[in-house]
Order: structure tokens, then C-alpha cells, then sequence
């Protein structure tokens, strides 16, 4: 299946600001390409917050230098790329939302699954949102995302 | 540090001297963002999300810690 959009979870966003992800079969190369083929990619302003706050406490904890600046220049190339979208929280997403908080999600998670319902799919490893159904948004995973694209792991 | 001379053509066109253009790799269509600071203007090389993958990450997070992470964002969020 050919994707045209897509819309990531922010774990799959971490690597627009040099953060690799422990996701199985998962390399830069390859989501390089993923990215490539794609028209547009979208995710919540929630998964910049969310790898800032990440990135803040490896600069602390792992005292890795240049973590500010990585961050920074991810987040320029992430505002000024046309491939990209990034979702504000409008009250169509609202209405969503209240319609998926019941489903027994976190606050984070119901707002993201809300977003992502304009694009109509989401790219996630989230546990809780893999085993939705019925919710009129296609969830997947990494290793379905490679399947579906046809894509080999490297 | 390098210096050349730029020379701004009838359009607003820059025009470039061969040596920065193989120095920087510009090519036709290549994009810059421009940043002014005072009489100063800087030229950076426009990075797409593509450009990103293609360099080394500086760090791995878990799936774990992004969890985590969200968790403890909700919490301080929900409990203001």
C-alpha cells in the first residue's frame, strides 16, 4: 500500500532532532526513505514539546554537549519543510478528543489520536492505540508501515 | 574563514564566484535561509527533514523513556 501522508506519534519524531529510537528494525536510513516517498508528514506541536523535554534531560543526565544546538536545528528544518505539518489543537480535534479520552487513553494520547483523525492514520508503537478499532483512523506500527510500503528492513 | 565577494545582479540576483559555489556545494535550486543582523546578513544551507536522517543522532531514547516522559508532561500538566 502506498502511503501519500502520514502522521507520527512522537517517537517518531525524536529523529528530526538526532534522537534514535529503540524501535525493532528500525534505522535512520530506511525511515529516510519512508520520509522521502511520502508527500507530507504531520504530527502535534505536543511531540516537539515532548522531545524538547526529552532531549533537556539527556543534556543533564548523559552530559552530552551540543544537545541545544542539535535540537534547534532540527526545529528549524522542521518549520521551514514544506513536507511538513505540524498540528495545533483546533476544535475539531476537541471534539475528538472528548469522543476518545473515554477509550481509557493518556491526555497526550487521546489529543494526538484526535489530531491525526484529519490525516486518517497514525504512525505510533503505543500499545493502547494499536488495539483501537473502529475509530476511523488507521493505526500501525513500524513493522506494518514497512510491510504495507513494501519496504525490506536493512 | 573564508571571504568572497557576492555581486547583487539587476533582480536582486547573487551572484556567487565558482570557489564558494564548489566550497558549499550550491547547486541550481539549492535553498538558504537568510538571517540579518544589523549590516551583517547570513547565508545558512536550508536543511529539509530528509537532510536530518542522513546525519548521526547524538543520542537513543526507548520507547520506555518516551513513555515515561509522557507521562510525567501529563502530570504536571493536569495537576496545575
Amino acid at each position: 500500500m502506498k502511503f501519500r501522508e502520514l502522521y507520527l506519534d512522537t517517537t517518531y519524531v525524536m529523529p528530526f532532532f538526532y534522537l534514535d529510537i529503540d524501535v525493532k528494525g528500525f534505522s535512520r536510513s530506511v525511515y529516510k526513505e519512508v520520509i522521502k516517498s511520502l508527500e507530507r508528514i504531520h504530527f502535534s506541536e505536543i511531540s516537539i514539546i515532548e522531545a524538547k523535554a526529552k532531549s533537556l534531560k539527556i543534556r543533564v543526565s548523559r552530559k552530552r554537549s551540543g544537545v541545544n544546538e542539535k535540537f534547534n536545528e532540527g526545529l528549524s528544518a522542521i518549520s521551514t519543510d514544506e513536507k511538513v505539518v505540524i498540528h495545533g489543537y483546533r476544535a475539531m480535534d476537541d471534539k475528538k478528543f472528548n469522543e476518545f479520552l473515554p477509550l481509557g487513553l493518556g491526555f497526550f494520547d487521546a489529543v494526538i489520536l484526535a489530531q491525526s483523525c484529519t490525516v486518517g492514520n497514525l504512525l505510533t508503537e503505543d500499545s493502547r492505540l494499536l488495539h483501537l478499532k473502529d475509530i476511523g483512523v488507521k493505526i500501525i506500527n513500524w513493522d506494518t508501515l514497512l510491510r504495507e510500503m513494501g519496504i525490506r528492513e536493512k | 574563514m573564508s571571504r568572497y565577494v557576492v555581486k547583487v545582479g539587476k533582480n536582486g540576483e547573487l551572484y556567487t564566484p565558482k570557489k564558494l559555489r564548489l566550497l558549499m556545494g550550491l547547486e541550481p535550486g539549492s535553498e538558504f535561509v537568510a538571517e540579518v543582523k544589523g549590516e551583517e546578513l547570513i547565508l545558512r544551507k536550508r536543511k529539509t527533514i530528509v537532510n536530518l536522517l542522513e546525519e548521526e543522532a547524538i543520542a537513543k531514547v526507548s520507547e520506555k523513556e518516551i513513555k515515561k516522559e509522557r507521562e510525567l508532561l501529563e502530570k504536571e500538566l493536569l495537576e496545575r
